[in-house]
């Protein structure tokens, strides 16, 4: 019988010594009036300044290489210091991707001197990235992107529409899955033919429009690319080989606790709106999403942990998104009963950044249907 | 429950789960799983299985988690916590999960471990009480007179008395129903996911419809979510923190329990169409016991209010602190 488990874990007690010192840097930034703790912080708040602070304190690029500007601890490690920055609601969204999911991609698949003119800026918080994956034919079925590298002389030319493109406008490159090899010529496997590239997001032929959210933010974008240039050392890992690399890098983008923790810091300020004369039904709301969120982290706990061991979770870190994100948007539901506004403008502001950002967590990153199918495979019905 | 300050350091491990030790789990599954076939059960509740009691008497299963010294099998409070899940696995109709906390908490009280059954009296009302040669009572073994008895929805026979109740009781009792809950919410999971592999309708294995294979996962989910959050409770009650937050961790484990009962179990019956309703299906075995463990030793909302009230007593700062030390590091 299938069955999926998470193997009791916890972190090392070697990750406190990092975590006293996120936290007291932490407690240094927001009594300098740095930032104000937001909701969602990791998708929405870009902020270089603050992306370059937590590089030059080393805080970035935990797990890496010290040649490439790493500190090689361990990928626990950045556990840690990922779920302190989130927890304060720090704006943390210039550097996230390329800290969590295009650093690890390009050392483990790029060559030196890809890994040179990238990896040390990603570090330093310098460098961002963005995510080339969808398009408008293709959202959850991703295989049916159209946009093509063809070969020319020292490079490639990529031609075709990227959307949804998080902070496109903002960030210094992108890692695009694009096809190069005809879909004709995969003899029917769409997952055949298909490459990464790292591409500079200002080359002439990369044009970026803005998609604006129902916020009316500038968060997104479609990325439209016309005989776009790509110099040959620019091809992520293997030619043909996009397919899998794209579905490993999805492990580092669904596993890590931004997704039970985009709504934490509303969590924590709705212990004090509510307070020490909440009634009890009150208690119970605040009381059943802590108990579900300490139990989400202590199973996710056991995915980085897995992931660490060099193991694959992708079933369970699949699950543990689907649960958290619902229970993202559940801390939004009950803050706006528990507290109706008015309450004071720091509470309406997080409430409000939970509601209207609600949407986007339980698609982005793979939908939760998505998600459920991935479990349901694992568990052999599928 | 009580902390490891109390306790042996042998007796009451460390946070370490490496050391259940294998064979134990697969001793207990196999004999469990042997025994507990569904017409035994059913002929059992009223009262107790005595046959299987005898089996695990005789291999020493129910003295688990007591010291040596004091008579016991030895072994630790995941060693315990490993036989509670199997026996609410495979829904033992003996009061095996409660007897082991009556031993070890006992044990842990210098008194005497007297052989049978055992029950706690965690509340007026004593799960297995009438069938238990000996209530825990505080820091007394008293004789079980009922005012009043009858069963659960599980057919697991309870007495009401007046007892000396205390907290530290309470919350081991509410542990120790998260924890047969874990182990039988895994069994719901896994008996409808057979189920739905097997049933055809429309000419093809009803697991082949999306929405049941999205009401699967989410089962399988909330499984594990009670599972992490009784194992977290486990831990720290392991690591000796201090009673609060002992509590607080049972509390949210049993929040967690409870809720997620309704889920599987509503989804188990829905998956399993006419023939889960039965009383000759395997599933109501286990969704009687859920809805009887849920209700025992404290609701889901109760627990989540009392965990509240601790929150935010502690005020909004207190409470990463709290999330960032369950579980505790190693
Ligand atoms: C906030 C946010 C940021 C994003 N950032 C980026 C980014 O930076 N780069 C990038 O490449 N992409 C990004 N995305 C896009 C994201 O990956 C897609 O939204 C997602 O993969 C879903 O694709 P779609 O929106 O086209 O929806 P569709 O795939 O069209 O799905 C629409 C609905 O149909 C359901 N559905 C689809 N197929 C199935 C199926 N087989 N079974 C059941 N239901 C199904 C979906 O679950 C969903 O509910 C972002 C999205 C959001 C919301």
């Amino acid at each position: 019988m299938a069955r999926l488990s998470y193997p009791s874990a916890s972190l090392p007690a070697s990750t406190e010594e990092l975590r006293l010192r996120i936290r007291s840097f932490l407690a240094d930034e927001i009594a300098a009036g740095t930032f104000t703790p937001r909701c969602d912080t990791w998708l929405g708040q870009h902020s270089p300044e603050f992306s370059k602070k937590l590089g030059a304190n080393g805080f970035l690029g935990l797990s890496w290489p010290k040649k490439y500007g790493g500190h090689e601890r361990t990928a626990l490690d950045r556990f840690v210091v990922s779920e302190e920055l989130l927890a304060l609601g720090a704006p943390i969204a210039a550097h996230w991707v390329s800290d969590r999911q295009s650093g690890p991609s390009i050392l483990k698949h790029g060559n030196d001197r890809m890994k040179e003119e990238t990896v040390p800026g990603m570090a330093a918080g310098e460098i961002y990235f963005s995510i080339g994956m969808s398009e408008p034919d293709a959202g959850s079925d991703l295989a049916n992107i159209r946009s093509t590298a063809t070969k020319v002389d020292g490079g490639w030319l990529l031609n075709g529409t990227k959307v949804w493109t998080s902070q496109a406008h903002k960030n210094h490159y992108f890692i695009v899955l694009v096809r190069t090899t005809p879909l004709s010529e995969g003899g029917g496997n769409r997952h055949i033919g298909m490459s990464q590239f790292v591409m500079d997001l200002r080359v002439p032929g990369c044009e970026i429009r803005p998609i604006r959210l129902l916020t009316g933010h500038h968060h997104f974008n479609e990325v439209v690319m016309t005989d776009a240039f790509v110099p040959d050392y620019m091809l992520l890992g293997e030619e043909g080989n996009g397919w899998n690399q794209v579905i490993g890098e999805l492990a580092f983008e669904r596993s890590g606790p931004e997704r039970y923790l985009s709504t934490y810091p509303l969590l924590s300020a709705l212990v004090d709106a509510i307070g020490p004369n909440a009634s009890n039904e009150a208690a119970a709301a605040l009381g059943t999403l802590v108990a579900r969120l300490t139990a989400l982290r202590k199973m996710c706990i056991s995915v980085a942990v897995m992931l660490d061991q060099g193991k694959a979770p992708i079933t369970e870190a699949a699950l543990v998104k689907d649960m958290g994100t619902q229970l993202e948007r559940e801390i939004g539901e009950v803050a706006r009963q528990l507290v109706p506004p008015g309450k004071s403008p720091a509470f309406d502001q997080l409430v409000s950044d939970s509601i209207l950002s609600a949407p986007g967590f339980t698609l982005r990153g793979g939908t939760n249907e998505i998600l459920r199918g991935i479990v349901a495979r694992e568990l052999g019905v599928r | 429950m009580k902390s490891c300050e109390e306790s042996s350091p042998e007796s009451l491990g460390s946070a370490d789960m490496s050391n259940v030790d294998p064979l134990l789990v697969e001793t207990i599954n196999a004999l469990l799983g042997d025994h507990c076939a569904p017409e035994v059960v059913v002929a059992a509740e009223g009262g107790m299985d005595v046959a299987l009691w005898a089996k695990l008497e005789d291999a020493g299963l129910t003295l688990v988690g007591v010291p040596e010294s004091a008579g016991g099998s030895g072994g630790t409070l995941f060693d315990v916590a490993a036989i509670v899940k199997a026996a609410g696995y495979h829904a033992a109709p003996v009061p095996l999960g409660d007897s082991l906390v009556a031993a070890s908490l006992a044990a842990l009280r210098g008194l005497d471990v007297p052989a049978g059954p055992l029950a706690v009296a965690a509340g007026p009302r004593v799960t297995w009480g009438p069938v238990a040669g000996h209530v825990l009572s505080g820091s007394a073994w008293v004789s079980s007179t009922f005012a009043d008895t009858g069963t659960n929805y599980a057919g697991e026979p309870w007495g009401v008395g007046s007892f000396a109740v205390s907290e530290t009781d309470r919350g081991a009792m509410a542990l120790n129903r998260a924890l047969l809950m874990a182990g039988g919410l895994q069994r719901a999971v896994d008996l409808t996911l057979q189920y739905a592999s097997e049933r055809s309708q429309f000419g093809k294995p009803i697991g082949k419809q999306q929405v049941i294979q999205h009401y699967l996962a989410e089962m399988a989910g909330e499984a594990c979510a009670t599972e992490a959050a009784a194992d977290t409770a486990l831990e720290l009650v392991a690591a000796g923190v201090s009673e609060t937050q002992q509590l607080q961790a049972i509390g949210a484990a049993k929040a967690v329990a409870g809720r997620a009962v309704g889920i599987i179990n509503r989804l188990a019956h829905q998956i399993h169409g006419a023939i889960g309703f039965t009383d000759e299906h395997r599933l109501q075995l286990t969704t009687r016991r859920l809805w009887a463990w849920r209700d025992e030793h404290g609701t889901e909302s109760e627990w989540a209010a009392f965990f509240g009230q601790s929150l935010v007593a502690a005020g909004g700062s207190a409470l990463w602190p709290l999330v960032t030390s369950w579980p505790p590091v190693s």
